[in-house]
């Protein structure tokens, strides 16, 4: 029967990926970039983009290789329960930050319309209520959400394309680089915590159902991820050039593409869809806050109600601090760019490492007991069940 | 004879059952029946062979070749109560352990007739009867295969009911028949009215408003749930068998399906999709829209609606939710009521309340005609009119406190919420998440018979080939 695997498919590792890869980099980050150095935003985010596909790559070969054992007994295995708990620990703060993040931004989007008369402190609520819920289910259920919306989400994302690509002059685009790649790269740096978002496939290490097949079929995923939000960069660039006066309206494809229809008589279609695609943001949010949960669970074995009730009591504690819409984006790009560039990169090369060593260990452990190993062949062995079964629903 | 004074007495009241004592030979016998439960005719015949036969024939004798039944066993004196409470005859002879009962089974049963909640264009019209044995029998009459097993006992300690498990033996998976069994086992209840007291014990999750048992009223139904390597549950006395593992996607399809061309199944399908869509969101999307998105609508549109609006007392939410309680009053009335008035209240409720509403400016015409559409479009899939019309009003609320964010996370909860629900060990949302590839052929898409060439994976069946057809070459 289906149910009795408890990890999550390569099909759904697919679709986590692409959604992973796009949701946060298509709301406000295209516009700080576009704020920060113009068309050479689009250069900014080729880069960044590049960068993150070497690290999705080291992660994807981690999935493949790892010895189906989760990521907090590899890392035990290796350095130690002390040392790893630390390690746990300064995961959970990372992706809380992230998480933290992307609360700003869904404030951002809907304050123009929404929020605008009522308080985020209110409106917050029943969003970190269901990260909280998501924060406590397992992984199965998440991969099975992402992998229900998933045509939802592509649908929408495609129909609003197909508005950007018909109403949007793409050789506005041009000319490119004339910030110059230092300003790029700055640019690119001080918005670090936009990036790295596959870092959080960190979970799914030893719980993904792996076939011949899953290496590229992950590839695939990031990259066409990275092409939705190389192409959203390309119109929203094309449509407004240097023009950054759209930061005060928050969302910016739905202003993008309400500019280009030109006027309001045949409504904002737009906006549906963007309300549609925004389903890839709440899961982001709810696989944030498992890993949050995750990490924390390593370090205090509890079961997932109280973590992930505390991480939302938090995250709204933290929100009721901040007054200004935009005070998160001052906080992460003045304070948190050089932790999060730094946790962008050794997440991806700690998982790898730590699943490279989870291997060769097995090996010599099958090597010195090839009697045993072939005994256990055809049962699932313990580091398996303890892999495959850390989420518990 | 004691033991047959001694069964006698262990009723409250001994004179409900009736005795009549007979002689085999010179050998004594008590005959024990109930009278409002058994046929007379059965009755008279097993006396007078009784009686007929000659001195010396012992139960296995008179069994064989004296009764003129065909129904009849020899059973210990512990079942002979229950038997006789079963509209069976239980016969004693005296000096002879054990006894034979005799099925004299006779009682009032309405006939075979289309439910009025599956009717079909085309296809079988039968429908389950609340007569136990029949029901069992129009299943059988369509599998009539050494494979189908029918495992029967009685559940509730006042009302013994029977409840019968059917399987295909070659199709099902073993471990479901065995957690179906002992889940059904393992319930002590008073009395079973009906199939649907056994729904909690079937379900992973009771408190939800998902069901997670499917229910048919039809045996063609049944019989391809079956072959698909569902397992079955027919209670006595209930005309609506129970089926498990149920996945949310049979709501969307009709057993007339199966019956019409593949493609305008499948049209119907999405039909019946878009319909629980609109059903479900459109209320709550109205309310959001007239309430924080006016720029969504086209600004026509948005004249019209603003002009029908204007005078209203009520801000959207409240009015949307006004109309659908006023549906819902109205529904619940007219099942209710008698036939006799009720297309009369019909008239008074829809019409003239209605209009009246809309004529005083307490409610508008764009209300209205949203919660009527809506309305109609929930019964597209009958079987979950509970549950939708629940989660209208749910999203009714939050499109008006929330706009499209609300919606959307509401959306987002619901989804990961049925990601979550297994029914029997099978996902809910089979075949779409977890994708099952070839389930898929007749998920949203309905594909030609001969396309189905495999049973559904989701459920975990080990018998996987449904189909093989070879089309004959074309020369």
């Amino acid at each position: 029967m289906v149910a009795t695997e408890r990890r999550i498919s390569t099909a759904q590792l697919f679709t986590v990926v692409f959604i992973l890869g796009m949701s946060l980099k298509m709301l406000m980050l295209p516009v700080l970039m576009l704020k920060a150095v113009g068309r050479d935003s689009v250069l900014g985010m080729a880069v960044v983009l590049g960068s993150e596909f070497i690290c999705l790559a080291a992660m994807i070969a981690a999935v493949v290789l790892s010895p189906q054992k989760s990521f907090t007994e590899l890392l035990e295995q290796c350095v130690g329960k002390i040392a790893a708990k630390i390690v746990f620990c300064l995961l959970a703060l990372f992706f809380f930050c992230k998480l933290l993040l992307l609360s700003g931004e869904v404030r951002i989007f809907f304050s123009e319309n929404l929020f605008g008369e009522s308080p985020w402190s209110l409106y917050s609520l029943p969003f970190f209520g269901i990260c909280v819920v998501m924060g406590m289910g397992s992984l199965r259920t998440l991969g099975r959400s992402v992998q229900f919306l998933f045509p939802f989400i592509v649908g929408a994302t495609v129909v609003m394309f197909a508005l950007i690509g018909t109403g949007v002059e793409f050789s506005e685009v041009l000319p490119i680089g004339e910030f110059g790649w230092r300003n790029v790269s700055r640019a690119a740096y001080r918005h670090a915590m936009w990036y790295g978002d596959h870092s959080v496939l960190i979970v799914c290490l030893g719980a993904v159902k792996r076939t011949k097949k899953t290496a590229a079929i992950t590839a695939v995923a990031g990259v066409l991820s990275a092409c939705v939000v190389l192409f959203f960069m390309f119109g929203l660039t094309a449509t407004f050039s240097n023009v950054c006066y759209l930061i005060r309206y928050g969302q910016n494809v739905t202003g993008m593409s309400h500019y280009a229809l030109g006027n309001v008589m045949q409504g904002r279609f737009d906006l549906m869809l963007f309300c549609v695609w925004m389903f890839s943001v709440f899961l982001k949010a709810g696989f944030f806050m498992y890993a949050v949960v995750f990490f924390v669970r390593a370090v205090v074995p509890v079961n997932n109600a109280w973590p992930s009730l505390i991480t939302g009591a938090l995250l709204y504690g933290i929100t009721l601090m901040i007054t200004s819409a935009t005070g998160l984006h001052t906080f992460m790009i003045r304070y948190a760019a050089a932790p999060a560039l730094a946790f962008q990169f050794a997440v991806p090369a700690v998982m790898l490492l730590v699943a490279l060593a989870g291997r060769s260990k097995q090996k010599r452990k099958e090597n010195a007991q090839p009697h045993v190993a072939a005994k256990d062949q055809s049962a699932p062995t313990k580091s398996e069940t303890q892999g495959a079964n850390h989420e518990t629903e | 004879m004691k033991r047959a004074q001694d069964i006698l007495q262990s009723f409250e009241k001994p004179d409900t059952v009736f005795r009549r004592d007979f002689t085999v030979g010179k050998q004594k016998g008590i005959m024990l029946f109930h009278p409002d439960m058994t046929e007379a005719m059965v009755l008279r015949s097993v006396l007078r062979a009784c009686t007929q036969a000659e001195k010396g024939a012992d139960l296995i004798k008179l069994l064989e070749s004296i009764l003129p039944v065909s129904e009849a066993e020899i059973s210990p004196d512990t079942k002979a109560a229950a038997a006789v409470l079963d509209g069976d005859a239980v016969l004693f002879l005296d000096g002879v352990p054990n006894c034979i009962v005799v099925n004299a089974r006779c009682w009032e049963k309405r006939a075979v007739t289309e439910p009025p909640t599956e009717t079909v264009v085309r296809g079988p019209r039968e429908g389950f009867i609340e007569d136990f044995k029949t029901n069992i029998t129009l299943i059988e009459k369509r599998l009539r295969s050494k494979n189908l097993a029918v495992e029967k006992f009685k559940v509730g300690r006042e009302s013994n009911t029977a409840v019968a498990v059917l399987y295909l033996g070659n199709i099902v998976k073993k471990e479901l028949v065995n957690e179906v069994i002992s889940r059904i086992k393992s319930l002590d209840i008073d009395a079973l009215s009906d199939s649907h007291y056994l729904v909690p014990c079937l379900e992973e999750r009771p408190h939800s408003v998902f069901p997670q048992v499917g229910t048919a009223e039809k045996p063609d139904v049944v019989a391809s749930k079956l072959l698909e390597g569902r397992v079955a549950v027919i209670v006595d006395g209930s005309p609506i068998a129970l089926t498990v593992p149920y996945l949310l996607i049979e709501d969307f399809h009709s057993g007339e399906d199966y019956y019409e061309r593949s493609s305008f199944a499948t049209f119907l399908r999405v039909l019946r999709l878009i319909a629980l869509a609109l059903a479900i969101f459109l209320p709550g999307l109205y309310v959001a829209d007239l309430t924080y998105h006016y720029e969504v609508v086209p600004l026509k549109l948005l004249i019209t609606v603003l002009n029908a609006l204007k005078g209203i007392p009520l801000p959207p939410m409240w009015e949307i939710l006004f109309i659908l309680l006023l549906f819902e009053i109205i529904r619940e009335a007219s099942v209710r009521m008698p036939k006799s008035v009720g297309m009369a209240m019909s008239i008074v409720g829809a019409l003239v309340l209605g209009d009246t509403a809309v004529k005083a400016g307490i409610i508008s015409s764009p209300g209205v005609m949203i919660i009527a559409l809506s309305s109609i479009a929930l019964y597209t899939a009958p079987s979950l009119v509970g549950t939708t019309g629940l989660l209208r009003m749910l999203f009714t609320v939050v499109g008006g406190l929330g706009g499209l964010y609300g919606l959307i996370l509401a959306s987002v909860a619901l989804v990961h919420y049925l990601c979550s629900l297994n029914s029997l060990g099978t996902p809910s949302l089979a075949p779409f998440a977890p994708l099952v590839t070839s389930d898929l052929k007749d998920g949203v898409v309905r594909a030609p018979l001969y396309a189905m060439k495999s049973r559904p994976q989701s459920i975990g069946t080990p018998n996987k080939r449904r189909i093989q057809w070879s089309q004959p070459n074309e020369e």
